[in-house]
């Protein structure tokens, strides 16, 4: 699977960050536009662009952008 | 004398009666006596409500399958059903709706076109169908189900927010246009009322969130009885000095 869209869209429209600025260990909560709305458009972009449904509580759940990368990796496998 | 609040002389066409807020006002609006053309695109849970519904006055209610997605059609099969039943549409309440819940950085207008066909175009085509005379010839009253989220704001739903407002808007002109016609529109502004349809937005949201949610509500979340209520009002002989309004029933949410 193709991530690095999921990582642009995410740059720019959810956490709206110049591209390229993220890494695995970034953490979440430091980013100045990772707030309640960022989480539900995470959901969005994640069910649009790989049809995973993703849960509020495990998006709020992880520190870093590599657990969230995680997550949906997760979901993809079926685990 | 005559209880102001009856609906026994009336026939009343509801959509979205098949769940949820809908569902209830159906229950409610039989219980007053009114005859019921319930509308929506699933035969199955229609007759499902309509099992429910409380027959003891014989009102004979109606079931008619019919997607609301074809607005452009709306006038016309109004006009045939009125025929085919031979009934006099005494009212309408256009309770079918959809909320999707979408931060404007990633919110699609494919997704807010959605919202805008049923919760307004829909209720306007119903509108104008009621205002043809071979629909209604001795007046009538219609009734949309809105939101508060059409009179305060949120963040995350602008799509939702911008179909609510809308309507509560052309309240007050279509109330204007057909006063002379002896039609009444208005709107109903619920707040939170826990339904299938907010379960999306339940699942979206942190328990936190939810809690902090509630607590804005001075009475609490409400329930889907507290918006039959106020549909038995402005569709009756009580409300008959009641038009161009939008009323806002929320556990007093709105007035902090």
């Amino acid at each position: 699977m193709d991530f690095k869209n999921f990582v642009r869209e995410f740059e720019e429209n959810v956490v709206m960050v110049a591209e390229g600025t993220l890494e695995m260990s970034t953490v979440l909560e430091n980013l100045e536009d990772w707030d309640s709305l960022a989480v539900v458009s995470t959901m969005a972009i994640a069910d649009n662009m790989f049809g995973v449904q993703l849960d509020g509580e495990e998006i709020v759940s992880c520190t870093t952008f590599g657990e969230l990368i995680d997550k949906v990796k997760n979901q993809l496998s079926g685990a | 004398m005559q209880d102001p609040f009856s609906l026994s002389d009336k026939t009343i066409l509801l959509t979205g009666a098949s769940s949820g807020i809908g569902k209830q006002i159906a229950e409610t609006l039989s219980k007053q006596g009114a005859r019921l053309i319930l509308v929506g695109r699933h035969q199955d849970t229609l007759d499902e409500t309509k099992g429910y519904l409380n027959v003891n006055l014989n009102q004979n209610h109606i079931v008619e399958n019919f997607d609301l997605e074809h607005v452009d059609e709306i006038p016309g099969w109004m006009k045939e059903i009125v025929s085919k039943h031979n009934v006099n549409i005494d009212g309408i309440v256009h309770s079918a709706g959809i909320q999707t819940t979408s931060p404007i950085r990633t919110m699609k207008i494919s997704e807010i076109e959605k919202m805008m066909s049923l919760n307004l175009y829909s209720g306007l085509a119903l509108l104008k169908g009621l205002s043809n005379k071979k629909v209604n010839s001795s007046g009538g009253s219609f009734v949309f189900i809105s939101s508060i989220m059409g009179v305060v704001g949120q963040p995350g739903i602008v799509g939702y927010s911008a179909s609510k407002g809308a309507i509560n808007s052309a309240v007050k002109s279509s109330a204007l246009e057909l006063a002379r016609h002896g039609i009444r529109v208005n709107s109903i502004c619920p707040g939170f009322i826990p339904t299938k349809m907010m379960d999306q937005w339940s699942k979206l949201v942190t328990l936190e969130k939810r809690k902090e949610t509630e607590n804005q509500y001075p009475l609490g979340f409400g329930t889907p009885t507290d918006v039959a209520y106020a549909a038995v009002y402005l569709l009756s002989e009580a409300a008959r000095w009641v038009t161009g309004t939008s009323m806002v029933i929320d556990g007093g949410y709105s007035c902090q």
